[in-house]
């Protein structure tokens, strides 16, 4: 018995072909609280920016597989793996949510080029 | 991005630069979670967490509600439980609660109070690796003393006792001053460094070896008056101390940096009128994430980074909440109906944002005042010369086919005085429909106020900006 195949095929998975990652890796995300002084009350607001680099947010919405099939808007607990097509080194950055996940390259001057294997856990 | 987390009562919200009130879980199921500390009223602290993307936070709970309406700080360990100091609500002492996390939740311990001597303010906490925590704070000798110091305190118990006890003020690392103490805990090149201000005028440290003995000598970092709780320390991983801060004599925010040989010299983050800085390194590169000022009560977010030897100019945080790209008024009755009031609508000069054939930024049925950003925005700070009476305005944006009314989320408004209009709760609650359109050959997101109730008195306005009025910044990364 194969647990293997059996764990796979148990769970939705989509091939997305030649993928171009242009995001940076030494793109900086900072989360910022702070407070705003509105009329009357204060504001505690959160805010987030990617400082000093592109930053490359893949949604599974804006994908489409091998097939031409689009990808859900949602997928409950994504795994993403991702298969270099080209020299540069590409990567997951943190960690995947439900709508979609980060990518990055190492080298500033090229372009990226993946398949894209996204499974659901669950 | 931006999100509300909460809408509080205190005075301090997120509290003052030295503190630190936003962490993210490290590891373990719940990695990349943040929680995020804030005073929610006079004698409330109270937390709120999210998961990524961070768009929707948790219910505030309540962590203490025996605070004083005074700033507190906070220190994650690498379990991520949290430790908390602040000053007591009815006696001034310091107090201290764990706040531990598990399974995903975090749950507060019975306070402890750390000092009933005398009153007590602008905690600030670290622990050491070992679990050793410490505690700096300004401690206030009553009149007719009268006199600030600053003290340290220690706990190896977690937390449970302090030093001999409440009665025990600690050990003071100034001499007493008219004016307050505020100080930050930083640990580097095995080291715990206690960086401070003092009498508004000095920035100093003084430090210990983590495997114990004596602090050292005071070390001056800069001298100025009215330098105060304007400043923010942190450690790279190259094992250098760094500390911002505002220095009224310089005019904007500086930056220096010890290497455990020498302190670097000044560096220039940002020039004009600029305040509540908070410093982090991302990596081995220092940001400094600071205020700056547009106007009357006009705050914007922006932060620098030390490139090679110097700081750049600053950048903005939010391109979206910042001086309009385009701002129209439109007579309906004008020979020349549309009026590019883009310049003056930016700048401080009074009563110089209206339509020349009204007057007025609107006075009759359909005039129309046009404001457009190159991306959503989420505010319109209205600083008006003039406030208009009798008269009303429909708030509409642009949804791709039609003009499409709504009511701002901050209630009405018709140019009746100064106001910052929240027209959605925040930035990442703009309307999902709302598109791009031209607007006398101007392609933007717009939102118009149009004149559905003629002005008896006609609003002008001094300045129209989407900035509205930040403080109290806190930092974390990732």
């Amino acid at each position: 018995m194969n647990i293997t195949l059996d764990y796979l095929r148990g769970h939705k998975s989509w091939l997305v072909k030649n993928f171009r990652v242009w995001g940076d890796y030494f793109s900086v995300e900072a989360s910022i609280v702070f407070t705003e002084s509105a009329s009357g009350a204060k504001r505690i607001l959160l805010g987030r920016a990617f400082l000093g680099g592109l930053n490359q947010e893949v949604t599974f919405s804006h994908l489409f597989d091998y097939k031409g099939n689009p990808l859900p808007d949602t997928i409950a607990n994504p795994k993403v793996i991702i298969l270099a097509k080209n020299e540069v080194r590409c990567f997951q950055v943190g960690s995947e949510n439900q709508t979609g996940f980060r990518i990055a390259k190492d080298e500033a001057s090229k372009t990226g080029l993946v398949d894209l294997w996204i499974v659901e856990m669950s | 991005m931006q999100r509300l987390i909460d809408t509080v009562t205190s005075f301090y919200g997120t509290g003052i630069s030295p503190q630190r009130k936003l962490f993210r879980v490290k590891g373990g199921n719940f990695v990349d979670r943040l929680i995020a500390l804030y005073c929610k009223d006079a004698n409330t602290i109270a937390c709120s967490w999210s998961d990524p993307p961070y768009t929707s936070w948790s219910e505030s709970t309540t962590i203490t509600n025996g605070s004083a309406n005074q700033p507190f700080s906070a220190f994650m360990d690498t379990d991520s439980n949290l430790y908390l100091v602040f000053t007591a609500q009815t006696n001034m002492a310091l107090r201290f609660v764990k706040i531990t996390f598990g399974a995903g939740e975090w749950s507060g311990g019975s306070p402890v109070t750390i000092c009933d001597q005398q009153d007590n303010y602008y905690p600030v906490i670290i622990g050491e690796e070992g679990g050793k925590l410490w505690v700096a704070w300004n401690y206030f000798v009553a009149p007719p003393e009268a006199s600030h110091y600053l003290h340290v305190k220690s706990s190896v118990d977690d937390g449970l006792t302090w030093g001999e006890g409440p009665n025990d003020p600690g050990e003071a690392l100034t001499s007493g001053y008219p004016y307050p103490c505020y100080s930050s805990l930083v640990i580097a090149l095995s080291k715990l460094f206690c960086i401070y201000t003092y009498n508004r005028s000095y920035l100093a440290y003084r430090c210990r070896p983590l495997t114990g003995g004596s602090w050292e000598d005071e070390v001056g970092i800069y001298t100025s008056s009215y330098i105060n709780d304007q400043f923010s320390s942190d450690s790279s991983p190259e094992n250098r101390v760094g500390v911002a801060f505002r220095a009224p004599t310089v005019g904007g925010i500086c930056f220096k940096e010890y290497d455990g040989g020498a302190w670097s010299g000044l560096h220039l983050v940002e020039f004009e009128d600029s305040a509540s800085p908070s410093l982090r390194y991302f990596g081995v590169t220092p940001y400094v994430f600071f205020t700056k000022n547009y106007g009357t009560l006009q705050d914007r977010l922006h932060y620098n980074y030390k490139s090679g030897d110097s700081f750049s100019s600053s950048e903005p945080l939010e391109i979206a909440l910042g001086l309009f790209d385009k701002v129209f008024c439109y007579d309906d009755d004008a020979p020349s109906k549309y009026n590019d009031r883009t310049t003056e609508a930016g700048d401080t000069t009074s009563a110089d944002v209206y339509h020349p054939t009204s007057g007025a930024l609107v006075k009759d049925l359909n005039d129309t005042l046009y404001l457009g950003m190159e991306a959503p925005f989420s505010v319109v700070h209205a600083i008006l010369s003039t406030g208009g009476t009798i008269g009303t305005v429909e708030w509409q944006y642009w949804n791709g086919s039609s003009w499409q009314d709504f009511t701002p989320y901050s209630g009405a408004y018709h140019f009746t005085g100064n106001f910052i209009v929240y027209l959605w709760e925040d930035l990442y609650s703009c309307p999902s429909d709302w598109q791009i359109k031209s607007v006398n050959g101007e392609t933007k997101y717009w939102v118009r106020a149009k004149t559905a109730t003629p002005f008896n008195v006609a609003p002008v306005g001094s300045q129209i900006t989407a900035i509205s009025d930040a403080d109290y910044i806190n930092v974390v990364d990732g």
